[in-house]
């Protein structure tokens, strides 16, 4: 099983992960957006250019026409008024001439562009004559030079007439392939849109894959000790408080018979049941757990005869250090279960606690009848068939102490299991952090 | 190891998404640009140098459209501009109507099919002093001050004709008749006609001849046609038909085909066109006249360029007419086709 030893590490890298997955996706949508829009607003510009002509050249029409119809209520009326309309109207047939004549049309307009150029020249002088012979009264003259003129008004509406006409064949063509373009790029838009939203599924379910897997590994372990807790919860049910109440009436009355043996036997179960009953969540001392150990091997002793012969080497200074509760007694009753229990010959075990430059050792050892290489891999690894409900066990597997010891000081090496072979003992350290001293 | 295949396929996801996004705006960018460059493309065309009109009759004519075309080609290259007069106007006007807007219109120069009229005289001579040179294409106008004329001579033409009618000289005298336009004024055909007439007599020919002219009219749209129908119609229809122009061609060959009347009359024909061409390939009419349009209207702008360049122009720009018969049609069309690709 393994744990990631640095959440808060973790965490930065999912942080990065998701930023970077979003900042990359929007980059690249915004990015093709940009590119659209701006296609998109060249694509509006032409076509408002398109038909923009079309409007200069009804202008150019309409002003042609107020040019003849005051230069004809002049010739009717001789007002003066027709006259100052005359001469604006001149002018701004000259101005819409000449915005006209900017921007390219084509060979073919540019043409027809010069000839109403032309015309309009020649009509204009032809018109200012008229006025003139109007001015001097030469009847003859200035009724020829009215039919000459309308004669040309009548070649430059023709040409006005192509020149719309030819604008408007030229702007539909024009409109025309806009709109098959506009056709392509909306599909191109789509495409686009699909593609990167496709991959950017592709990519979140990817990268969201990397950042849940350690997250769903946490989930299983807290998922197992749940479980692992709910079962001890359920062996709890045997009620504590009335085996220890129980234990110490028994104990009472030995004490009253005279029966010490008896009453220190149940005293010690007694005490070994009420550490039990502690809260479990809580901390306990590294003295507390050493004091336990003391009552298991005392019941164990009267079960047995006083065969286990227990010592204990203790450096003092470390009895205070606070660990997780249930780490020693486990860790020694697997020594009596599995390593001296069926052996013939003297059975010991010692308990030895010691300071390290860094760490506590707290190191049980026995002469039992050891553990092969496998044996030891399979018990660091969890994978030893321990039933928890067995005989004669406290239900705490080894597998669950050191899990809880990783978990407890946030390290790994927390456990070691030394045997030299077949009926060589096994040594279990376990290995916890060091206070640091107060200044 | 799974780790790291993620990562890897998370990478190369990345990547591809990033390729695709700089793939699809190249695209884009590229697509756009096409489309924007055709758009503009033809707003910024335009022409720098010389506006010329030309004016004729008809330019759906065959003649007159195949000047046109070559003389318009010939333009473009040397990047002026030909416009075909009243071509796309919704009125149609006359050729002296034609003549006045261009003068008025202040073009750089006139290509037109003129004719010997005194107002078409006049109109040459008003354009000619406001500095507007006026080059004649097909049918000269002599007596006024154009700069150049490009065509055949109306003599020559008849010669030709005359050449081609001697083959056909026997004991029996021929009835031979000349189609002919209305329009009195038009003095070619009267010349044409000298021709064929003064090389037959200078032959002494003139005795296997009797030489008859029919004034088709043209009064009514289509009625040219009306009438060659009706001649053709007619019990008694002539040794040989020779037609001055096109249309008068071009009638006949289907009229002779119309009324079953094929083999009994030989056509002399004036250009070419497809049913001109097919009929003399099917012994329907026997010979034509054509002449190298391409080439006149070649000559007509190379004729305004020079008096441009210059201040002067040869006054006669002659082209070299060609005989078409059933026996040498092929090669000629063989030739027209080398000459066709030859064309810049």
């Amino acid at each position: 099983m393994k744990i990631s030893p640095n959440p808060t590490r973790e965490k930065s890298t999912v942080q990065t992960n998701m930023v970077t997955l979003a900042i990359v996706t929007s980059l690249i949508i915004i990015t093709v957006n940009i590119v659209l829009f701006f296609f998109i607003s060249r694509a509006m510009d032409v076509v408002n250019r398109v038909y923009s002509t079309n409007v200069t050249i009804g202008e150019l029409s309409d002003s042609l026409g107020q040019v003849r119809s005051s230069m004809t209520e002049y010739l009717n009326t001789k007002s003066t008024d027709s006259m100052e309309q005359y001469f604006d109207a001149c002018q701004q047939y000259r101005d819409s001439l000449e915005e006209l004549a900017t921007g390219g049309h084509g060979r073919d307009n540019t043409a027809i562009l010069n000839d109403i150029e032309g015309l309009s020249e020649t009509y204009l002088s032809v018109t200012d004559d008229t006025i003139q012979a109007k001015r001097g009264r030469v009847v003859e003259r200035y009724n020829a030079l009215y039919e000459r003129s309308e004669k040309i008004y009548g070649y430059i509406n023709a040409y006005i007439y192509i020149l719309n006409n030819e604008q408007f064949r030229r702007n539909s063509e024009k409109y025309a392939t806009l709109r098959v373009s506009l056709r392509y790029l909306s599909a191109i838009i789509v495409s686009v849109i699909s593609i990167v939203s496709v991959i950017n599924i592709l990519l979140t379910i990817v990268m969201t894959k990397n950042i849940m897997d350690p997250v769903r590994q946490r989930e299983i372990i807290m998922e197992t000790h749940l479980k692992d807790a709910e079962l001890k919860y359920l062996q709890a049910q045997i009620n504590p408080h009335f085996l220890f109440n129980t234990l110490n009436a028994g104990a009472q009355l030995a004490m009253l018979e005279d029966a010490d043996k008896t009453s220190d036997y149940l005293q010690n179960v007694a005490a070994f049941f009420r550490y039990r009953i502690k809260d479990e969540n809580k901390d306990t001392t590294l003295e507390q757990e050493i004091a336990l150990v003391d009552n298991y091997i005392h019941i164990l002793n009267v079960r047995f005869s006083g065969e286990i012969h227990f010592e204990k080497e203790l450096d003092e200074k470390c009895l205070s250090v606070s660990v997780p509760g249930m780490i020693l007694q486990p860790v020694v009753e697997n020594a009596v279960n599995y390593g001296i229990r069926d052996i013939d010959r003297e059975k010991r075990i010692i308990l030895k606690v010691e300071r390290l430059p860094e760490l506590i050792r707290i190191r049980i050892e026995d002469n039992g009848v050891g553990m092969t290489e496998e044996r030891i891999k399979e018990v660091m690894d969890g994978r030893a068939g321990e039933n928890p409900v067995m005989k004669d066990s406290n239900g705490v597997g080894l597998a669950n102490v050191t899990s809880r010891l990783r978990l407890f000081y946030g390290r790994e090496e927390v456990m070691h299991i030394f045997s030299e072979g077949m009926d060589k003992g096994t040594i279990v350290d376990i290995l916890i952090p060091a206070p640091v001293p107060e200044e | 190891m799974k780790e790291l295949i993620k990562k890897r396929l998370a990478a190369i996801i990345v990547a591809t998404m990033i390729v695709t996004a700089v793939v699809t705006i190249a695209c884009v960018i590229v697509f756009g640009n096409g489309i924007f460059r055709i758009l503009e493309e033809d707003e910024q065309e335009s022409f720098i140098g010389k506006h010329y009109a030309f004016i004729c009759e008809n330019v759906q004519d065959g003649f007159y459209g195949s000047i046109y075309k070559g003389a318009c080609e010939a333009a473009e290259r040397r990047g002026d501009y030909l416009e075909n007069m009243g071509g796309s106007m919704a009125t149609s006007y006359d050729r002296y109507d034609l003549m006045e807007l261009s003068i008025d219109a202040g073009v750089d120069g006139i290509i037109i099919e003129a004719g010997e009229s005194d107002a078409m005289t006049e109109l040459i001579d008003r354009a000619d002093a406001q500095g507007i040179p006026v080059v004649t294409v097909g049918r000269d106008n002599t007596s006024s001050a154009r700069r150049s004329y490009v065509g055949f001579g109306y003599y020559d033409l008849g010669v030709n004709y005359g050449k081609e009618l001697l083959k056909r000289a026997t004991n029996r005298e021929k009835r031979v008749l000349v189609l002919m336009s209305p329009e009195v004024e038009d003095l070619s055909q009267n010349i044409i006609f000298q021709g064929i007439k003064e090389t037959i007599e200078r032959a002494d020919a003139a005795a296997s001849f009797k030489f008859e002219t029919m004034a088709v009219p043209d009064t009514s749209a289509f009625g040219a046609e009306e009438a060659i129908s009706a001649l053709i119609m007619e019990e008694d229809l002539p040794d040989v038909i020779v037609c001055l122009n096109e249309i008068y061609t071009t009638c006949v060959c289907q009229a002779l085909v119309d009324y079953n009347r094929v083999g009994q009359t030989v056509v002399y024909g004036f250009y070419e066109n497809s049913t001109i061409l097919s009929s003399i390939r099917k012994n329907i009419i026997y010979e034509t006249l054509t002449m190298n349009t391409t080439q006149m209207g070649e000559y007509c702008i190379e004729a305004l360029k020079e008096y441009e360049e210059t201040g002067y122009v040869n006054e006669y720009m002659p082209v070299d007419l060609t005989v078409i018969t059933a026996e040498n049609i092929d090669g000629y069309l063989a030739d027209k086709e080398d000459e066709d690709e030859d064309l810049p």
